[in-house]
């Protein structure tokens, strides 16, 4: 296709109406990006200068972006173009037998286009629907709990030039008495404003901004003990009050909403099935601390949520609820989604901001804190999204109510995505504190029939992981902690007896060798490294040395890293070997 | 704070790598330099750091010093993250150290020396990048021996603002390079030779030249504009090493024929000069100096022609030219003098000339390159370095003189016919018609073109760039020493010794006789100059005038 004038003058109508959401206007960059995408199919060299020029950056910068992210596509891809799992928990329910028959049905590999132009691939790392397990995105559309005869039937259909019938089930959820996140979960069209409204929405929001000074929300969500929930657990009123107090210095919210981490697949379901209760929870976040600008980085495989999402956020400017002097309080607040590109690091919150200021997701060293000097240099709260949608039921009920539930230091209730080897996979809203044990042969039926469990990874893929004969733990932060690992972002991973330890830390290190944003040297280097020594092990080649070497590579990327995906990537290691060290030497004799 | 044990002071806004560094403790670093930002990526600069009790490693990069904090620079964790440190990095590294320019001053190869020595543990197939790429006109790019450090990449992005170079991808297959289709090509690109810590980045005009170790060096100031930029000469007088490497790198021929010397400059730093750069007409301009075309002989005419002669014998010839054109009246004879002289041999021209001999046609405003021009890192709109003393001197038309843009109606009408030209092509400011006219024309020259053999009538030969010692008065009246790194080729020798050899023959002796003798007498000639000797301009240089460009402007 070649560019008529009227399609890029089009075009920067389109940079035109980006612009004034960005402090900075490279900031643009990845919608533009993705338009020029749309437009094209993929970024061509001449697309890079365009955009660069549309931008007033330099054409390098936008090289450097467009070869960052896996989702921006420097060659054209098939009409429709798949992109298949193969982290963790699609792993453990079969993805690897599916991505080969794919290959087999479209006779073509990885980043190929198939002769009609049809089709083409890419594997993918988490798509964060674990508990959708075995998932694939046909373009934006997911199709999960996959099997060898619904994969060749959605290629058939596409091929028959039919729309491929989607019969993914709705996730499953299951919530505790007087729910604080899934409240709204299976109540139908809960994301249509109407619906939200009858059930409660905004009136949260109607509180703080009429009854509440915002100094009280703040001190309200501090005292509630309501803790961040993207990974790492720290006080959401806390980290609220280091941001500066002068009214006249810009601040912004970013509601983290890439959930990349492989096991995590919580804040989707807050998304496509609640999510006025998010944008009510970043409102009166965002009142809290002085903010009058908010974006959601949504990561893009999130398709439907992200329609969704942006569906009911306009909703909400339609009643009033964004946009200037909301519910004529004075105060102003605009929310915009922001989308990200396939790369994990992006969720690290420093690796947002930069991502969401149009570089690469390359994290920053601290300090500067980002509630310091975050986005555009001024102060930023970076929250998860499962943190905010909290803070609606904090205003309405109260303290007291909110730490019903939990302990003293993990109060309230959590969203535990369980994915792996049980009976029943999907969301479950539990207090705090739950019993893991509970989790897996309650909540979730057991180990799958004539099988029994081996190990469990208890809060998303980073996080240490727990033998059988260690699950007698409790869900909080402090309980975990002191059972040698963490509650990270609640993504409950379950491995029963087929699974081999060398195989899963395999899988593991390929993402986070694949995810390492390429900047410290240990994580750059060593990931990799610890990777190709995994792979020739499984292979058959290990060596004598080659399990103490991991180990102490290991060690030694551990907390040696501008950010925590270094340290992410090392405990999976030191804990496997450790744990399951017999399986690891007997591949290396 | 205390740093090993020991308390010292420290100004705010420091950080504990400069820290260290200023009181002699070397950090090993690879991503942090002075004048870019901090990205405390390559995770080298680690040390122990104890705050409120608390016992941590950090990276000295971005740690600010501050009370009460301490530092421990060297410790087991503090060994074991160097030594992991380089282990990671050397993982996939080519380990091509015996050809590659680098070698002898590569921080890689230090560091390993220093805190690395173990043994490999890589067992894996090594990851692959582009060797050997031309990724502009002065620069090659090994991508192997890249250790993404970006400090090539922050320098075009926040010193140049060209932003050429990139780091793409992701990971560890991400890889500096140029962008697709441009090419680094600015007027500073030579610096990112000097700012990458490993044989990444390559000078392609010292590629397989020589062995570092093989070199020697002096401090000296750039000829070339008038910021006068500190930089080092490297050079090797050696003739050993050249024969070695023309018997084994047969491939490689220098363009001189005569044996070069200089082999390549580097720059000095100088935070009120030039900081860490300089522009790359500095760092690759040094090729006059064993040019092909350099005068190592007098040229005198005679009657075959113009014929080489020893230097006295034209110096006489000069003498006796001067006197007889003097007998007619001083302003007879016209001396253009270059703004490219040092201090010394300004000051020995005008003594002579002007002082001595009271002639009051003199000048120095030669044209300026009509295409050199100026920007706002380093280079100056002024081609010369010393335009400065040349207008403190006086080096301009007395009363009754005549001054370069007068010259040519003077010769015309015969009110002159005689021309010294010092260090300037007559043709770059006289016609040939002119020239023809005169009726002495005595030069003196460091490179003697051919084409100006017909309208020479003597030609002296004069020292070249790193061939004499003396000083430069940068355009905001600093003073600056430069070195000599060697002898003058053939007879060739400062100009202020060839004025004080010229002087007894016109019967006006300057009693000077060493370079230290001029040196004294130009501090007490230009009173600014009187508190400095030699030694205490130092190797920085010192302001003679506290800030020129302001008492001028
Ligand atoms: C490698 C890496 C990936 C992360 N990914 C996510 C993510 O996908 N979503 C998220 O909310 N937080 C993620 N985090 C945590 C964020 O850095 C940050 O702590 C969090 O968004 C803060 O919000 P919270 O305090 O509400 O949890 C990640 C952290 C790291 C180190
Ligand atoms: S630890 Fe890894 S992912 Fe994090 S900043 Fe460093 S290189 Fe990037
Ligand atoms: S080429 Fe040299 S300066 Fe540039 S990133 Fe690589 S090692 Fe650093
Ligand atoms: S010099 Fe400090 S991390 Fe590179």
């Amino acid at each position: 296709m070649t560019d008529t004038p009227t399609a890029s003058t089009k075009i920067a109508d389109f940079v035109a109406t980006l612009k004034p959401r960005y402090e900075n206007p490279k900031a643009a960059m990845m919608p533009l990006l993705y338009e020029v995408q749309a437009r094209k199919g993929f970024i061509s060299p001449e697309a890079e200068s365009e955009v660069a020029e549309l931008l007033g950056v330099s054409e390098t910068e936008v090289h450097e972006v467009v070869t960052f992210y896996p989702l921006l596509f420097k060659r054209p891809v098939g009409k429709y173009h798949i992109q298949f799992c193969h982290n963790i928990s699609c792993s453990l329910v079969g993805a690897e037998p599916l991505i080969d028959l794919l290959q087999k049905e479209l006779g073509v590999g990885p980043g190929e286009v198939t002769e009609d132009g049809l089709f083409s691939y890419q594997r993918a790392e988490c798509l964060g629907c674990c508990a959708d397990a075995p998932v694939m995105l046909v373009n934006e559309e997911l199709f999960g709990r996959l099997t060898a005869e619904k994969v060749k039937s959605i290629i058939e259909q596409i091929r028959a030039g039919k729309k491929p019938e989607n019969d993914t089930p709705l996730t499953d959820t299951d919530e505790t008495d007087d729910p604080v996140l899934s409240v709204n979960f299976k109540i139908p069209n809960a994301a249509s404003i109407k619906i939200a409204e009858s059930r409660g929405a905004y009136k949260a929001l109607r509180k703080a901004v009429r009854e509440m000074e915002p100094q009280q929300i703040l001190e309200e969500v501090k005292s509630a003990g309501l803790r961040g929930m993207g990974g790492a657990g720290f006080p959401a009123g806390l980290k609220w009050s280091f941001v500066p107090k002068d009214p006249s210095l810009p601040k912004y919210l970013c509601v983290n909403a890439d959930e990349s981490e492989p096991g995590t697949c919580k804040d989707r379901e807050i998304m496509r099935r609640d999510p006025h209760r998010l944008i009510e929870g970043a409102i009166i976040a965002a009142r809290a601390i002085g903010v009058e600008t908010a974006y959601v980085y949504i990561r893009r495989e999130f398709y439907e949520p992200g329609r969704i999402l942006e569906g009911a956020i306009q909703e909400a400017y339609d009643a009033g609820y964004l946009g200037k002097n909301i519910l004529g309080s004075g105060f102003n607040l605009d929310i915009f989604t922001h989308p990200g590109a396939g790369a994990y690091i992006c969720g690290e919150e420093t690796g947002l901001i930069n991502s969401l200021e149009g570089k690469k997701g390359w994290p920053r060293i601290k300090p500067p804190f980002p509630a310091i000097k975050g986005v555009f240099d001024k102060p930023t709260i970076v929250n998860n999204v499962e943190t905010l949608s909290n803070i609606p039921y904090i205003i309405n009920n109260g303290v007291a109510a909110y730490r019903r539930r939990g302990t003293e230091k993990s109060p309230g209730t959590k969203l535990f995505g369980v994915s792996g080897h049980v009976k029943r996979p999907g969301i479950f809203e539990l207090p705090m504190s739950f019993p893991l044990k509970e989790l897996i042969y309650g909540v979730c039926g057991g180990i799958r029939n004539g099988h029994t469990l081996k190990a469990v990874i208890p809060g998303g893929s980073s996080v240490p992981v727990l033998k059988a004969d260690e699950i007698d733990v409790k869900l909080d932060f402090e309980a975990l902690q002191a059972a040698g690992t963490f509650l990270g972002s609640g993504g409950v991973i379950v491995m029963d007896d087929t699974v081999s330890m060398p195989w899963a830390l395999e899988v593991l290190e390929r993402f986070y060798a694949h995810e390492s944003c390429g900047q410290c040297t240990p994580c750059r280097e060593g990931v990799a490294w610890m990777y190709d020594i995994l792979r020739r092990m499984n292979n058959g080649r290990g060596r004598k040395g080659d399990v103490d070497l991991l180990v102490d590579l290991a060690d030694n990327i551990d907390g040696q890293t501008i950010c925590p995906l270094g340290a992410a990537a090392a405990w999976p290691v030191q804990a496997m070997v450790r744990k399951f060290r017999d399986e690891f030497d007997q591949l290396c004799s | 704070m205390k740093i090993d044990g020991m308390e010292y002071e420290f100004p705010e806004g420091m950080n504990v790598l400069q820290a260290c560094e200023s009181i002699g403790i070397h950090i090993p670093h690879f991503c942090y330099h002075p004048a870019l930002k901090v990205v405390g990526s390559c995770r080298m600069c680690k040390v122990e750091v104890i705050q409120n009790e608390r016992k941590r490693i950090d990276i000295s990069c971005n740690v600010m010093v501050q009370d009460g904090l301490e530092i421990i620079t060297d410790s087991a964790p503090v060994r074991t993250a160097r030594r992991m440190t380089l282990e990671f990095l050397l993982a996939n590294h080519p380990l091509d150290c015996p050809i590659c320019d680098d070698a002898g001053e590569c921080e890689l190869q230090n560091y390993y020396l220093a805190y690395g020595r173990n043994d490999s543990r890589m067992r894996e197939v090594k990851r692959h990048r582009r060797k050997a790429t031309e990724i502009g006109p002065s620069i090659m790019l090994d991508g192997e021996r890249c250790v993404l450090c970006s400090r090539c990449a922050r320098f075009v992005e926040e010193i140049t603002r060209t932003r050429e170079l990139g780091i793409f991808g992701m990971g560890s297959s991400e890889e500096l390079m140029v962008n697709p289709g441009a090419s680094l090509d600015n007027d500073y690109a030579g610096n990112v030779v000097d700012l990458c810590p490993v044989g990444a980045l390559t000078d392609k005009d010292f590629r397989f030249k020589r062995r570092v170790w093989f070199l020697q060096s002096v401090p000296s100031i750039c000829q070339l504009c008038s910021r006068g930029c500190n930089v080092r000469i490297d050079y090797d007088i050696n003739p050993f090493h050249e024969h070695k490497r023309n018997i084994n790198m047969r491939t490689h021929r220098s363009e001189a024929t005569r044996y070069a010397r200089i082999q390549r400059i580097k720059p000095r730093v100088n935070s009120d000069v030039n900081g860490y750069w300089i522009c790359d007409r500095g760092r690759y301009g040094y090729r006059s100096t064993d040019a092909a075309d350099r005068l190592l002989k007098a040229l005198v005419r005679g009657e075959n022609g113009l014929e080489e002669s020893d230097v006295t014998k034209a110096l006489k010839q000069i003498a006796s030219g001067v006197s007889s054109a003097v007998g007619k009246g001083a302003d007879r004879v016209a001396i253009v003098v270059s703004p490219r002289l040092t201090n010394e041999e300004l000051f020995a021209v005008h003594r002579l000339f002007r002082e001595r001999l009271d002639m009051p046609s003199m000048d120095h405003r030669i044209p300026v390159d009509p295409d050199w021009y100026g920007d706002d890192l380093l280079r100056t709109p002024d081609p010369f370095p010393n335009r400065t003393t040349c207008e403190w001197l006086g080096i301009i038309p007395a009363d009754r003189g005549f001054g370069i843009t007068e010259l040519p109606d003077a010769i015309a009408s015969g009110k002159v016919n005689t021309l010294i030209s010092i260090l300037a092509d007559p043709r770059d400011y006289l016609d040939e018609t002119a020239i023809r006219k005169l009726k002495r024309r005595y030069y003196i020259l460091r490179q003697m073109p051919d084409d100006l053999r017909e309208f020479t009538d003597v030609a002296l030969p004069a020292a070249a760039w790193g061939e004499y010692r003396g000083t430069f008065t940068n355009f905001n009246g600093r003073l600056q020493r430069l070195e000599a790194a060697f002898e003058p080729l053939g007879d060739a020798r400062p100009v202020w010794r060839l004025m004080t050899d010229l002087a007894p023959l016109l019967k006006k002796p300057l009693g000077l006789k060493s370079f230290d003798d001029v040196f004294a007498a130009l501090t007490h000639k230009i009173s600014l100059f009187a508190d400095f000797t030699w030694r205490n301009i130092g190797d920085e240089g010192v302001m003679a005038i506290r800030n020129r460009q302001e008492v001028t402007a």
